[in-house]
């Protein structure tokens, strides 16, 4: 138990460093929007830096912003719930809530999704595919490869959570405190 | 019995939706695990192959990641996420506040009017709901206000923002109806500014009649000299709003595309917070950490819901809803209209708008469609009618949020309040403002020059 507890914070602490670094994104997002708008503006164009291909390299950044948050997201818990009925539950109960939904909904997407998103992300590299617009960036496999990356990250958060509920139901006394995973707190 | 199962599988599967989203587990995966769940089932009827889910990366990629109207959500929850942790959205508080000292319920016109000003940053409902309460709701019970005046102003001002423009919600529902985002604007900038008008006017008429319900700012606070007061003005006031100006100016003047008004309006906010001496590293990591997890919230469901109605497609659920609404009865326009409405409505006692939109909208997408209300709303075709759809739809959500005893936005308040403050007390503060909005509603509908008037003038309608 101490072994997968273990794992699960481990996990969440690769996801948090993964997670914090993308989030400057956000600004690197904003200073292309930016320049952009000015270039445009102005009818000046850096070579090799087109209008197009800022534009696309917007959508590429929001992908990554979102991806790679995705699972970081799941083990601070702040996908929305409806808790409207389970808010009363003991504990243990929303410890079995929350590991048959792990079971149940989450797993079978990730891993769907996985199987499909590899291929398609193969695809794109094999093909060498780039942007339909003649004046766009090419490499179209990267994003694709940031959202197979966004529901691995996923996946690897769903797993955190599941151990926790594991080792919240059936660890030792000790390891309940630290496996209170976020799910079965108020936010 | 299978052969009825295989062909009515759709139904089945919203059916179960409604249920399973009670069980408390995050929205996003429920909606994608029953897309593959309901998959499987239909591969097992034989109404569904397992190389269409091949289909499904497909469209997660290009609807939701290459999606250039959509890169101006994570940018708007950016930029008003600076002007919150900046401080920003707590001091024009404070200056709205002295500014309306001499009119009657003056703090709470501040809290409305900061609701209007600073509605990107209040772009869903439970996190604006819950920032309003936290900055405002101490300072109003503090000066004495009474409980329900200051519960009612608070829920109606933080569910304003998912109206006023630049609104997130807007974005997602213009979005699934493919109607433009900054016409959407322009058509909800009117029934906005009336309803903000509207409780400005309740606010100011009960507090003028009933003067123990709303005690003026004590004479000690705020700025002592001329000079002073000039100073606040020029730091706290006019730079925020300013930067909401040039950011909606820009979108209805045609210069820029949502997107880009938000990427320069967020610019502009890590200006104004630097300019407020806030830009260390505190505020840049809770700005980040704060805006990403909300961003990571939206995109998600999303997800989940492509996902979901990827496969109520494949299943045939299309025809399915149109084959029940036409046994109900229900199929001229105003008759849709209606249903959708009521039931939007009814779904808002338990749900934020995000899945609202994502789950109910591309269901009723197709039927939608058929419509143009050419006599209610003049010539224009269905691209008006869905403009004035969403506007009216965005109204009626927020009514929804505000009626007791369910409204959503109550829910998330009764989680924030100091015990002092009761159930009751948020209950018998809102009334009022329920009422506004159901005459709100009213107008929007029956008078829709009243959302497509400046949509048509800034030429964001043809």
């Amino acid at each position: 138990m101490k072994r997968l507890l273990g794992l699960s914070e481990m996990i969440d602490r690769a996801l948090a460093r993964i997670a914090l670094a993308a989030g400057w994104l956000f600004f690197v997002a904003t200073a292309v929007i930016c320049f952009d708008v000015v270039t445009r503006k102005f009818g000046y164009q850096l070579p090799g830096f087109g209008s197009t291909r800022l534009q696309e390299l917007e959508w590429h950044l929001h992908a990554a912003i979102f991806s790679f948050w995705l699972g970081f997201a799941y083990v601070r818990n702040a996908h929305v719930r409806i808790d409207t009925l389970t808010a009363g539950l003991r504990p243990r109960s929303h410890a079995w809530l929350e590991l048959a939904g792990c079971i149940m909904f989450a797993l079978p997407y990730c891993v769907v999704a996985l199987y499909f998103g590899a291929d398609y992300a193969w695809t794109a590299w094999a093909r060498n595919e780039a942007s339909e617009s003649l004046s766009g960036l090419p490499y179209r496999w990267i994003p694709k490869a940031i959202i197979f990356a966004g529901m691995l990250l996923l996946l690897a958060g769903v797993l955190s959570v599941a151990l926790k509920a594991i080792t919240y139901l059936f660890g030792a006394d000790g390891l309940r405190e630290r496996a209170a995973f976020a799910g079965m707190r108020k936010r | 019995m299978t052969a009825w199962l295989a062909q009515h599988l759709a139904l089945v599967m919203f059916a179960v939706l409604g249920v399973a989203l009670f069980c408390g587990y995050p929205v996003g995966l429920v909606l994608g695990g029953l897309a593959i769940l309901f998959g499987a089932a239909g591969w097992a009827l034989g109404a569904f192959e397992p190389i269409q889910f091949a289909n499904l990366l497909p469209r997660m990629f290009g609807a939701v990641a290459a999606n250039s109207i959509l890169v101006a959500i994570p940018m708007f929850i950016f930029m008003g996420m600076l002007l919150e942790k900046g401080g920003i959205a707590t001091r024009l508080l404070h200056c709205l506040e002295v500014l309306t000292r001499r009119v009657p319920g003056g703090l709470a016109m501040s809290v409305t009017l900061m609701g209007t000003i600073m509605a990107a940053t209040t772009g869903i409902v439970g996190a604006s709901v819950i920032m309003l309460t936290l900055i405002a709701l101490p300072a109003m019970l503090a000066r004495g206000y009474s409980k329900e005046l200051a519960a009612g102003t608070i829920a109606s001002a933080g569910t304003l923002g998912i109206l006023i423009p630049p609104s997130i919600m807007l974005v997602v529902m213009g979005d699934l109806l493919q109607v433009s985002v900054g016409t959407l604007f322009a058509g909800a900038l009117f029934p906005g500014l009336l309803l903000s008008a509207l409780y400005l006017l309740y606010i100011g008429a009960i507090s003028w009649l009933k003067p123990g319900l709303a005690p003026a700012l004590p004479p000690d606070v705020g700025p002592k000299s001329r000079a002073e007061f000039w100073r606040m003005i020029g730091k706290s006031f006019f730079p925020p709003v300013l930067l909401v100006v040039l950011v909606l100016g820009s979108i209805f003047g045609g210069w820029a595309t949502p997107t880009e008004a938000a990427g320069v309006g967020s610019l502009g906010a890590i200006g104004l917070v630097w300019h407020a001496g806030k830009l260390d590293a505190k505020t840049v990591q809770e700005t980040i950490e704060s805006s990403a997890l909300t961003n990571a919230m939206v995109f998600m469901l999303f997800f989940g819901a492509t996902a979901f109605s990827f496969v109520f497609r494949a299943l045939g659920g299309d025809d399915i809803v149109k084959d029940v609404m036409n046994a109900a009865g229900i199929d001229t326009g105003w008759e849709v209209l209606i249903f959708v409405q009521a039931l939007v409505f009814a779904l808002g006692f338990f749900f934020d708008w995000i899945e609202i939109s994502l789950i109910v909208l591309p269901v009723f997408a197709p039927l939608l469609r058929d419509f143009d209300f050419t006599g209610h709303l003049g010539p224009g075709g269905n691209t008006l009618f869905l403009a004035w759809f969403i506007i009216v739809l965005a109204v009626n959500l927020q009514t929804s949020f505000l009626t007791p005893p369910f409204g959503f936005t109550l829910f998330c308040m009764r989680g924030t309040v100091p015990p002092s403050v009761s159930m009751g007390d948020i209950y018998r503060g809102i009334v009022p403002f329920v009422v506004l909005q159901l005459i709100g509603l009213a107008l929007t509908i029956w008078l829709p020059e009243l959302v497509l008037w400046l949509p048509r003038r800034t030429g964001l309608l043809l």
